[in-house]
């Protein structure tokens, strides 16, 4: 009797399940069908969470603009207000704003989702997720707050 | 059948190795509003052309047999209600991110090996009660896993899930949620050696969290949860180690 | 043609085959042993028992208890001696399938939690919620995933047994993914593969319960026992017949009909108490008697017009709305699933629409307590197998219990006797492959058939729901009986719209019309031969039980014609018969 071995993927230690292929295995003459290139156009919930990674995109590049800031600010006055003026032309603008938009939406996601990352029992029931949450919240606000007034005062 | 019975169309995915039979077949079948698509592909296969194959066994979501792609969402086709689609047509095509065997049946065997991989056994520890008495686990020791223990291994979670169907190897959803369940049972003393599982390649860190395995799960186990959670358990063991030197085994 | 090769070959992945797997491979870990299935294991219908497993554990309950419950329930047709090792030897399997993780619910104290089950005196129903069998088909699955040496053949059906010698030595299999059919050869076979409720037009099985292995005994020489015995549980949904668990009526569920009357109680099983009555439900009483009985009930509701009219059949109400949400939520969350999914209804605001359905085969491959069959090296276990501890009824949560006494009987005794024998007369054996080859190659090369598996399959279920259903008389059993005879002549003319080896599922289900009708002649002819009522099986010609001429089981026999029909001795210890009386806390 033919048995073919399949090589075995790396975290298979102790497996035999290579002993159930009993036989010959017919070529594979289709390819895979799978959800393709464009899996994040199938639905809504697909839709959302590829923004949601397209928000890394959005914080990247405004930690780009951030840390030319500070660039600019060790280079001189001049090119400090150089690159102010800069950033407060009217695409750059839109553009923070839409980086702005994209990091509240990354955070209310991710920190609607500890619940589901942290499960705590009490008894026999999840304790409600307000409880795991509000704190995330109040922390962000309270930060948020702290370093407006630094830059603001 | 009478021209007044109303009809709902079923566009159904063929294939037959060897065969020129790859494509898709139209059927008419008779609506009816306590049906489900598995019905219909009954009534297709019992009067209409037998050589329809599929896999169907308990018909009312248990067993985890009948996952089928209906208009691209992955649904057992045993809980699709036909009501839901009418009047307008209803594509069934086998699960997504599986090798076609023939028309809607997948090779499971893939699955069966990751299953198989975490060691999803209870692993005995050092205190096992005698023969003549159970371990005590009090409700609440039970609800601790219980939600991970509902899984039917329909496998719909893989064929929702982008990382699948990109990155074949992934050991995927349901072995997690598996493997997760016997970690988290009070009576179970292999987390240790799980960790090591779902910690190396192809394991929980190829999860983006992308959730939508738990979306179509039937059975409400929230793999993605059990995910996250391990993820969460791999990273404390893997802290711990670097502090603490490992036990021997 | 290259055979395969082991030492124990188990046909069947549900409860009794897992269960078995593991007993041999305790009994000698050197044993190579392989399990075919026509399905993935967690497929086996064993995944769908809801109620719970019985086996003694409380301190207030007691073996004797156990086995009175049982004989009584089964009409005094159960074999006593078999009855007390399944009992005494319950409670053992159940803690070690706990020790096996399997989830059961809990009392708070952390021991094992047990609910009240229909015909039960005292609560000895271990659950897991209500979907018990799952989990235990899940965990006993898993659990074989630890013994690396076990070998499984999944989705490869059996089609023939493989004797030579006097002796079972293998089955013929199709690999279904391939349609090559193969023999596998073995020292000893183990039997596991379920019962036959597909030959009833309304029933709680899935698709796969054909009835395959009980119809491979068959023809292979061995009697089928007490297959007149059928079992229609009282509460399944209209229409698709799913199985909503007697355990909705073990946590308090009451029967109502069309007048909002709880008529169980004008069918001599007792007194009801009012629902917030702390004794409610009563063991053994009302909606807690047997299910033989309260099936019969409700056709006579059906007669006196006391039953709801519905698009599928009439019915009548299971309710359960004064348990509660959080109770419904807690102890039958399946029944609240099944019933909005497939019966319309919310349980906790409406009350369910019910009628009984088959659901169980009390009868099956003639086995012995040892689940030895009378073909030496061939075992038999679970429902196709009959041993008997069900007699003419069963009661609920023993048959999954069974499987696992003795799946682990028929696993330790195989493994004895492989001990001591090998395979021998391949050529035999491979010849007896060949012809299997050949027949089904004439099945799928019929050009000129012209008749289609549905319409055959159609009038089979309908001829035994007439003439074999809950009640039966001479004049309808005799139909039956014809019908299946002439339907056997019409299946050589079978016409298949698919030619193709790879999965081809028609071909699967000619074959598994084939076991059916040998199963439907076996339940039909039975049912013509006793001429009395006991239990499930009640005629109206016959309508008493007849102990003198009766106290027999029934053993059908294939021939070239009809069934023959034989009967041997049921075997008492302790009980002599006595009536069967419930509703007065007996």
């Amino acid at each position: 009797m033919n048995k073919s071995r399949r090589p075995r993927p790396s975290h298979n230690l102790h497996s035999n399940w290579w002993l159930n292929n009993t036989g010959y295995r017919q070529r594979d003459t289709r390819p895979r069908p799978d959800l393709g290139a464009t899996w994040w156009l199938r639905g809504p919930s697909y839709f959302l969470v590829f923004m949601r990674e397209l928000t890394s995109v959005f914080i990247t590049f405004y930690l780009i603009l951030f840390i030319g800031l500070i660039a600019a600010l060790y280079l001189g006055e001049q090119t400090y207000n150089d690159y102010m003026q800069l950033l407060w032309s009217a695409p750059l603008v839109a553009l923070q704003v839409l980086a702005l938009l994209f990091a509240l939406f990354h955070t209310v996601t991710w920190f609607n989702l500890t619940p589901k990352a942290v499960r705590i029992l009490k008894g026999e029931s999840p304790i409600p997720s307000l409880v795991l949450v509000a704190p995330l919240y109040l922390a962000w606000l309270g930060l948020s707050s702290v370093v407006l007034w630094i830059i603001l005062s | 059948m009478t021209v007044d019975t109303d009809i709902i169309p079923l566009r159904i995915s063929r294939y037959t190795e060897g065969q020129n039979t790859d494509g898709y077949d139209e059927y008419m079948v008779p609506y009816n509003e306590d049906w489900v698509v598995l019905d219909a592909l009954n009534y297709i296969k019992d009067y209409v052309d037998g050589s329809l194959a599929y896999r169907w066994s308990c018909r009312m979501g248990v067993c985890g047999s009948c996952g089928m792609m209906i208009n691209g969402k992955p649904k057992l086709t045993c809980s699709a209600f036909l009501s839901e689609y009418y009047p307008n047509p209803i594509v069934v095509e086998p699960l997504a991110n599986f090798r076609v065997e023939r028309d809607l049946i997948v090779d499971m065997e893939e699955f069966i090996h990751k299953l198989d991989s975490v060691k999803p056994w209870l692993i005995e520890g050092d205190s096992v009660p005698p023969p003549d008495q159970e371990y005590n686990q009090t409700p609440a020791q039970l609800a601790k896993y219980k939600q991970y223990s509902m899984c039917i291994n329909c496998t719909l979670c893989y064929s929702a899930c982008p990382v699948a169907s990109n990155e074949p190897e992934f050991i995927g959803p349901a072995a997690i949620a598996l493997a997760q369940r016997y970690n988290m049972d009070s009576r179970d003393s292999g987390k240790e050696q799980r960790l090591d599982i779902l910690m190396a390649n192809d394991g929980v860190w190829d999860c983006t969290f992308v959730g939508e395995c738990s979306n179509v799960c039937p059975k409400g186990v929230d793999p993605a949860a059990a995910i996250q959670q391990a993820k969460l358990d791999s990273a404390l063991a893997y802290a711990k180690s670097l502090v603490m030197p490992k036990r021997a085994r | 043609m290259h055979p395969i090769r082991h030492d124990i070959l188990i046909i069947g992945g549900g409860g009794a085959g897992l269960r078995a797997a593991i007993a041999v491979s305790q009994e000698n870990p050197d044993l190579d042993v392989a399990v075919v299935s026509k399905v993935y294991p967690m497929r086996s219908h064993t995944v769908a028992a809801e109620g719970g497993m019985a086996a003694v554990i409380k301190p207030n309950d007691s073996f004797d208890d156990h086995i009175y419950d049982t004989v009584s329930g089964s009409d005094w047709l159960a074999d006593q001696d078999a009855v007390e090792f399944f009992v005494e030897t319950a409670p053992s399997e159940l803690i070690q399938l706990e020790h096996w993780g399997c989830p059961w619910s809990r009392d708070s104290d952390g021991s094992v939690a047990v609910r009240p089950f229909g015909g039960m005196k005292i609560e000895r129903t271990w659950f897991a919620a209500d979907k018990t069998g799952f989990h235990v088909l899940h965990s006993l699955f898993q659990t074989t995933l630890k013994y690396r040496s076990l070998q499984r053949y999944d989705e490869w059906m059996a089609l023939r047994l493989l004797t030579h010698d006097g002796r079972c030595q293998g089955v013929a299999a199709m690999e279904l993914r391939t349609g090559r059919i193969i023999p596998i050869l073995a020292k000893a076979v183990i039997m596991c593969t379920g019962g036959g409720g597909r030959v009833f037009p309304f029933t709680t099985n899935a698709a796969i319960k054909t009835g395959d292995g009980m119809a491979l005994a068959y023809r292979a020489g061995v009697a089928l026992k007490d297959m007149e015995f059928v079992q229609y549980h009282p509460t399944g949904l209209p229409g698709t017949g799913i199985l909503i668990t007697e355990a909705a009526r073990g946590e308090g569920g009451i029967l109502v009909n069309n007048k909002g009357h709880r008529y169980l109680s004008d069918y001599d099983l007792g007194k009801p108490l009012p629902i917030d009555h702390d004794d409610h439900p009563k063991n053994r009483t009302m909606e807690l008697g047997p299910r033989d009985r309260l099936s019969q009930a409700f056709v006579h509701e059906q007669t006196k017009g006391n039953v709801f009219e519905g698009p599928h059949g009439t019915y009548v109400h299971l309710d359960v709305r004064h348990l509660g949400e959080s109770y419904i939520e807690k102890k039958i969350p399946f029944v609240r699933e099944l019933s909005k999914n497939y019966g319309g209804v919310d349980p906790v605001h409406e009350p369910i629409p019910v009628r009984p359905v088959v659901h169980y085969m009390m009868g099956g491959i003639d086995t012995d307590i040892g689940a030895a069959t009378t073909l030496p090296g061939l075992y038999a276990a679970g429902e196709c197998a009959c041993v008997s501890i069900n007699g003419a009824n069963r009661l609920g949560s023993n048959s999954l219990t069974e499987l696992l006494v003795f799946g682990a009987q028929a696993g330790r005794n195989a493994a004895k006797f492989a001990q001591q024998h090998d395979i021998s007369g391949e050529k035999e054996l491979l010849a007896q492959t060949q012809d299997e080859i050949d027949r089904v190659a004439g099945m799928l090369g019929n050009r000129l058939g012209d008749e289609r598996i549905a319409d055959l399959r159609n009038i089979m279920t309908s001829a035994l729901e007439e003439g074999a259903g809950i009640y039966r008389n001479e004049e309808g059993m005799q139909k039956a009986c014809s019908t299946i005879v002439e339907l056997r002549k019409r299946s050589e003319n079978l016409k298949l719209d698919d030619t193709s080896l790879s999965y081809n599922t028609e071909l699967t289900s000619a074959i598994e019309l084939d076991f059916m009708l040998d199963i439907a002649e076996t339940v039909a002819f039975s049912a013509l031969r006793r001429k009395e009522s006991r239990g499930s099986h009640q005629r109206t010609d016959f309508p008493e039980r007849d102990d003198d001429e009766f106290l027999k089981h029934s053993l059908a026999y294939k021939t070239d014609d009809e069934p023959r029909i034989e009967h041997k001795d049921v075997v008492i210890t302790n009980l002599p018969p006595a009536k069967r009386v419930y509703g007065e806390g007996k």
